[in-house]
């Protein structure tokens, strides 16, 4: 028979007065009123640079309850959904318009090949594209990756980045597929804005293919006379605009009542949506938006850190090395990052920084908006262009790498702990 | 094994990636490819139906163990704790007489005995106690008690919840929790060891799991362990609901005294590997939380928040060239996350991007890590020195010199809203 020692009270009794003093000497995390408050945004940025053991962060936290207890807008996660839901319809439907005004002038490139219409074509996919660049931190819902909650992979029909296939889209001019009713259906590198940018701006006759490839052994592409050659390519760059602007319709759609009610999904996260059970996991999804800047940006198209001493590596991540636009296209990534972390009005209103701030966390809000204003003064005026710097100026693109390595690092660490946000991941599991 | 397939698991956490972790004295371990793999889980589900319903019993739970280990080796990332306990459970569910009433082998083989040694019984609740008691001891620490971090983070993100979400806004919600976790998994054990009080003790054990379930992605853990708590009850108890067993009464089994003293020998020395295995941290100093040395088999439950930013420099000699290299590059994404907190797993990536570009022709290939993480909401630290070449540091289980001191600031209090 098992013999019990009679359990005495002392034991607990001391625990649970621990909890108590523990209770007390916390003290209360919230204003008098309860309610958590701010200070109101009037755009900008606010707070000097952090100082402390590693560049760029604080050395201490404000405490929740200093908080100044000012006119402000009260925070809500539901305004927050609301907000991006706005932000993203704006910069689709912005998107759209330019990739009308693109295919428009395509057309009327194509029928008449003039050089001034072919400078017109060039200056609409540059406004198109640079629309679009804004809108790559904008993957939420209908954009994103089909693993993701309303996903169905549509930012990869229009933008294919990082994968590129140059010789893809010239085997297509020497075969004329892209005039076959099945073009959609064609492969993603052989249509979108990355096509297009080949196509206007790569005017050589050469073509990208191995020598081995079959326009090239079967003389396929040398049976394109160099006055033929342009008409393909403009041609061709019609069906691709067409298809982009198919592309960018079907995701604004996606959004509507008409399509998917992705909005209607979104903001009624926690309140009836079947895609979010909580506001939270809403807010979750859109911020995986934001991991862009670590792979993206910081890894392929900056891809050379400071001290490097060889960049060859990187040429293969050039963005746009025929327009020249790739230090343009990281300086539009930025400014959709701000968009969405600071405020859709070039960072002003409500935005993720809001977020932080009504939970305590202002010296990080502040930390990394500073991160992100250095970061877009950086690549503003970054020289020379980034299709030269990898071989001419490793140390420019090193200084620029770090700008965005120390918004990364603060985005890795203190943001999603503090808001308790997952990483976006293919595969959840467990955890313990 | 059966929510592995069902959620699709088995690809993204065990063959979606080039690269695997592996325990210290274990790297010879090597995965059986993606069939293997698959197949692997699909003998183990039957294995474990085979120890439910006592079919070959102790073939099969020692069959199950055998193979529920060879898949925790084959990755240190896929590492949790309740993965530990099932491999212990089966371990000893394999050396003991459990098979011996109500399973088909007893049926089979005509069995029929009521009794067994009370030492299998008290080696099963040893084993549970062991759990919750350093469960509460990894709590006895400020960041848990006095800050009430991690869960302050984790309630403040779930006030969307039913029910209890709106409890979390208040700030008493997390210390409250917080000191109630610790007093569970402190006390719990004696109230359950107490007659007077264990249906009580028990009630609240299927409370607290329950509740841990709804708030967090814990998987099997609260079912494991609401099950395994029964032990702490009569071993009688299950005869209660089935009438004619209880008037049922067998001859008693002769005793096997010559097995009895190794039998003894073998539980103690389990027992005290059980004990010793969760403190080694002590022999190393520091904050285990951030130096991780001693953090896996001390049964650490959701005792921390920790998120870190990684990246490799790596730099040959006697050319210079010097390269950037990041951890995405070999690793899927949970990998990464679990490498930007744990320095063994840094230095293990380490060593194979070592390896890496010196079959690609570099030579005399230094890795250096530029390694920041984030604990319980703190102003992210250096993990890792910077200055160190870790291309020539050997992994090893001695204290790690390498690794920096934790930060020493107080963890952040954070509203709910």
């Amino acid at each position: 028979m098992i013999k019990y020692r009679r359990v005495g009270f002392c034991f607990p009794a001391l625990l649970l007065g621990g909890a108590v003093a523990s209770f007390l000497g916390l003290g209360c995390s919230n204003n008098g009123s309860g309610e958590p408050v701010y200070t109101g945004k009037t755009g900008g940025t606010s707070g000097t640079p952090a100082t402390g053991g590693v560049a760029g962060f604080d050395a201490g936290m404000v405490d929740a309850a200093a908080v100044p207890d000012a006119e402000t807008i009260a925070f809500s996660k539901a305004a927050l959904i609301a907000a991006i839901a706005e932000c993203t319809a704006l910069g689709g439907n912005t998107f759209q318009s330019a990739a009308q005004a693109l295919h428009d002038k395509l057309v009327g490139y194509a029928a008449n090949l003039s050089p001034e219409a072919l400078s017109q074509a060039q200056e609409a996919w540059r406004i198109a594209n640079a629309h679009w660049q804004a809108a790559e931190l904008f993957q939420i819902g209908p954009a994103a990756s089909s693993g993701r909650p309303g996903g169905q992979g549509l930012r990869t029909q229009i933008y294919s980045y990082p994968q590129k296939a140059r010789c893809g889209v010239d085997q297509l001019i020497a075969t004329q597929g892209y005039s076959r009713t099945d073009f959609a259906n064609t492969l993603v590198v052989s249509r979108g804005l990355d096509a297009l940018e080949y196509l206007l701006f790569h005017t050589g006759t050469n073509n990208a293919c191995p020598s081995t490839a079959d326009i090239n052994t079967q003389g396929t592409w040398a049976a394109v006379s160099p006055t033929v050659l342009p008409q393909r390519r403009a041609d061709y760059a019609v069906a691709a605009a067409a298809d982009v602007l198919a592309r960018a319709q079907q995701i604004n759609t996606a959004w509507l009542p008409g399509g998917a009610n992705f909005r209607q999904q979104f903001v009624s996260a926690g309140a009836g949506s079947t895609l979010f059970a909580t506001d939270h996991d809403a807010l979750n999804a859109a911020s995986d938006a934001f991991f862009y800047l670590d792979r993206e940006i910081k890894d392929q198209k900056i891809c050379c850190a400071a001290g490097s001493l060889d960049c060859s590596a990187c040429v293969p991540y050039l963005e746009a090395e025929f327009a020249r636009s790739s230090t343009q296209n990281v300086a539009q990534n930025l400014r959709g990052f701000r968009q969405l972390f600071s405020g859709c009005a070039d960072g002003v209103g409500l935005g993720f920084d809001d977020w932080l701030r009504a939970v305590g966390q202002n010296a990080l809000a502040d930390a990394m908006n500073d991160a992100l204003a250095d970061a877009i003064v950086a690549t503003d005026t970054f020289t020379p262009p980034l299709e030269d710097a990898f071989s001419s100026s490793k140390e420019n693109v090193g200084a620029l790498h770090t700008k965005i390595k120390i918004l990364n690092d603060l985005l890795k660490t203190q943001f999603i702990t503090a808001l308790n946000i997952d990483l976006p991941m293919t595969v959840e599991g467990d955890n313990d | 094994m059966l929510r592995f397939v069902g959620y699709g698991w088995i690809d993204g956490l065990f063959v979606d990636t080039s690269f695997r972790f592996k325990y210290f004295g274990l790297a010879w371990v090597q995965p059986p490819g993606e069939i293997g793999t698959h197949v692997l889980f699909w003998v183990l589900a039957l294995l474990a139906l085979c120890i439910a319903v006592g079919l070959f019993f102790r073939a099969s739970a020692a069959a199950f163990a055998i193979g529920f280990a060879y898949l925790q080796a084959i990755d240190v990332t896929n590492y949790l704790n309740h993965y530990y306990l099932a491999l212990l459970l089966g371990l000893l569910l394999a050396v003991s007489p459990a098979h011996r009433a109500w399973s088909l082998d007893a049926r089979r083989n005509g069995w029929r005995i009521d009794v067994v040694p009370a030492a299998w019984l008290w080696l099963f609740r040893f084993q549970v106690g062991v759990v919750y008691t350093f469960a509460g001891l990894a709590k006895a620490q400020a960041d848990w008690l006095w800050h009430a971090q991690p869960l302050n983070i984790w309630l403040a993100s779930r006030t969307g919840i039913p029910i209890l979400g709106p409890l979390f806004v208040h700030s008493w919600a997390a210390p409250l929790m917080s000191w109630a976790g610790f007093l569970f998994d402190s006390t719990i054990v004696a109230w359950l060891m107490w007659p007077r009080t264990r249906p009580y003790a028990y009630a609240i054990v299927i409370v607290f799991h329950v509740l841990t379930r709804v708030l967090f992605p814990i998987g099997m853990f609260p079912v494991i362990m609401i099950l395994a708590a029964l032990v702490f009850f009569p071993a009688n108890w299950p005869r209660g609901f089935v009438r004619h067993e209880q008037d049922a009464r067998a001859p008693t089994p002769e005793s096997t005294p010559r097995w009895r003293p190794v039998g003894w020998a073998l539980a103690g020395i389990y027992c005290a590997v059980q004990l010793v295995l969760p403190l080694r941290h002590l022999a190393y100093g520091g904050n285990v939380l951030w130096h991780e040395q001693g953090m896996r088999f001390s049964w650490r439950v959701m005792v921390r928040e920790k998120n870190g930013s990684v990246t490799f420099q790596v730099r040959s000699e006697p050319d210079r060239r010097q390269f950037e290299v990041s951890a995405h590059d070999y690793l899927n994404r949970l990998q990464e996350r679990e490498l930007s907190g744990q320095p063994d797993l840094i230095l293990q990536l380490a060593h194979h991007i070592r390896d890496d570009y010196t079959r690609r022709g570099l030579r005399k290939v230094e890795v250096r890590v530029d390694a920041i993480a984030s604990l319980n909401g703190r102003p992210p630290g250096r993990l890792i020195d910077p200055d160190v070449d870790l291309a020539k540091v050997n992994s090893s289980i001695l204290p790690a010199r390498w690794i920096l001191p934790a930060p020493t600031s107080a963890p952040p209090r954070l509203r709910a809203l």
